[in-house]
Parts: structure tokens; C-alpha cells; sequence
């Protein structure tokens, strides 16, 4: 997820070379996931491929996504403008706190309440999208 | 934190755009020091006081002075 820090209404020019970088990153990072996805759904759904292949193919799409989550701590590392910074710690808080209270809740229910199980990369889709609604709000609120 | 970097600012005519390209900052992060919505750190408080030729206390209100009605 692009760091959304204003850019409801900032031109890319006005981002800060740590955001540009990040977002970046993450735009390859979006493309080699779709280009990865893809071809490994349809190869396992289809049962075109052995054993021996299902696993490194199951992860090859998890790749980009790793990359794209180390980006962020790599923008952090990176961005000069502490305010800014600050503002993109404070939206990663939310996400996180909101991601592990949903993955414990959900744990809890699907462990003893009878609820159906999940596949665990929803935390991550979770975590995006908590992290880019944080964003607007923060945007919204005039930060 | 009140501050005078909005009078400071337009003495010298500059825009929020201005001062954040002489302090290699955003402009948001101007506007959020300037609002009192965000206090700088010690280097950039430096950083701008030194770009207005003033010592922090001619720029920044302490607090805690404030409260005791010092200032």
C-alpha cells in the first residue's frame, strides 16, 4: 500500500523522496504479485503442477508482499521529514493494533466458537487496509 | 506549543512552501508546527531558529513558562 500521508490531494511531486522511493517499491512490488498470482492459481487449481513444486509455487506470491511490508520499515528508515514520519508511525500503530486484535478474536473463535478458519494473509490485507482508512482519517482531520 | 513562526514567516513574505524548501521539510509539516498541532524536535527547533537569526525562546513559548504566567 502506497503511503497515503495527504495524497488525497498532493501531487506525487509534493511527496517526499522517502515516500516516492516507497511508493515505488511498492508499485513493482503490486506487479510482480499480480504477475506471480496469476499463473500459480491457475497452475495448482488446475492440478498442472507435482507435489514437489506446490510449495515453493504457493509461496512465490507471498514474495512481493513480504517485500512490499519491508519497504515500510525501509521508508521509515529513510524518511527525513519527522512529522511525516511521525504521522505513518502513528497510522502503522493503528493497523497493527487493529490487525492483532481481529487475528486473536478470530483465533479465539475459530478454536472454540466453532467459527470457520481463515487463510492468515487476510491479517496482512487487513493491516493495508486499516493503515490506507487511518490515512484519509488523518487527511480528513487536517493533519 | 504556541510559536511565532506564522508572524516570522510573513515578515519575510515567504509562504508555507518557502520556509518548508529552506528547512528541507514538507509543507505539512510546517503547517502543523505553525497550527501548534506538532512540536519539532530539538534539531529542527535549531534548525529554525537559526534560519530566523533567533534563539529558540524567540521563536518557541516554553510551556511550562506559560503556565506560570512568565511569559
Amino acid at each position: 500500500m502506497l503511503v497515503m500521508i495527504d495524497s488525497l490531494k498532493r501531487s506525487p511531486s509534493c511527496w517526499t523522496p522517502a515516500q516516492r522511493a516507497h511508493n515505488r517499491r511498492v508499485i513493482i512490488a503490486s506487479l510482480a504479485y499480480v504477475a506471480a498470482l496469476l499463473p500459480v492459481v491457475y497452475v495448482v487449481r488446475h492440478g498442472l503442477v507435482t507435489d514437489g513444486w506446490r510449495i515453493p509455487l504457493a509461496l512465490l506470491p507471498a514474495m512481493p508482499v513480504a517485500f512490499m511490508f519491508g519497504s515500510y520499515a525501509r521508508y521509515l528508515s529513510e524518511e527525513k521529514d519527522e512529522y511525516v514520519r511521525m504521522l505513518v508511525v502513528n497510522q502503522i500503530l493503528v493497523a497493527t493494533t487493529v490487525s492483532m486484535v481481529c487475528a486473536v478474536f478470530w483465533g479465539f473463535l475459530t478454536d472454540l466458537g466453532g467459527a470457520p478458519p481463515i487463510a492468515t494473509y487476510w491479517i496482512a490485507v487487513l493491516w493495508i487496509a486499516v493503515q490506507g482508512v487511518s490515512a484519509c482519517i488523518a487527511r480528513i482531520r487536517g493533519a | 506549543m504556541n510559536n511565532r513562526l506564522k508572524v516570522l514567516r510573513a515578515e519575510r513574505n515567504w509562504s508555507q512552501n518557502d520556509l518548508a524548501e529552506r528547512l528541507d521539510v514538507s509543507r505539512q509539516s510546517v503547517n502543523a508546527i505553525e497550527t501548534g498541532k506538532y512540536d519539532p524536535s530539538l534539531p529542527l527547533a535549531f534548525r529554525i531558529a537559526e534560519l530566523f537569526g533567533l534563539t529558540i525562546e524567540e521563536v518557541f513559548e516554553s510551556p511550562s513558562r506559560r503556565r506560570s504566567g512568565a511569559i
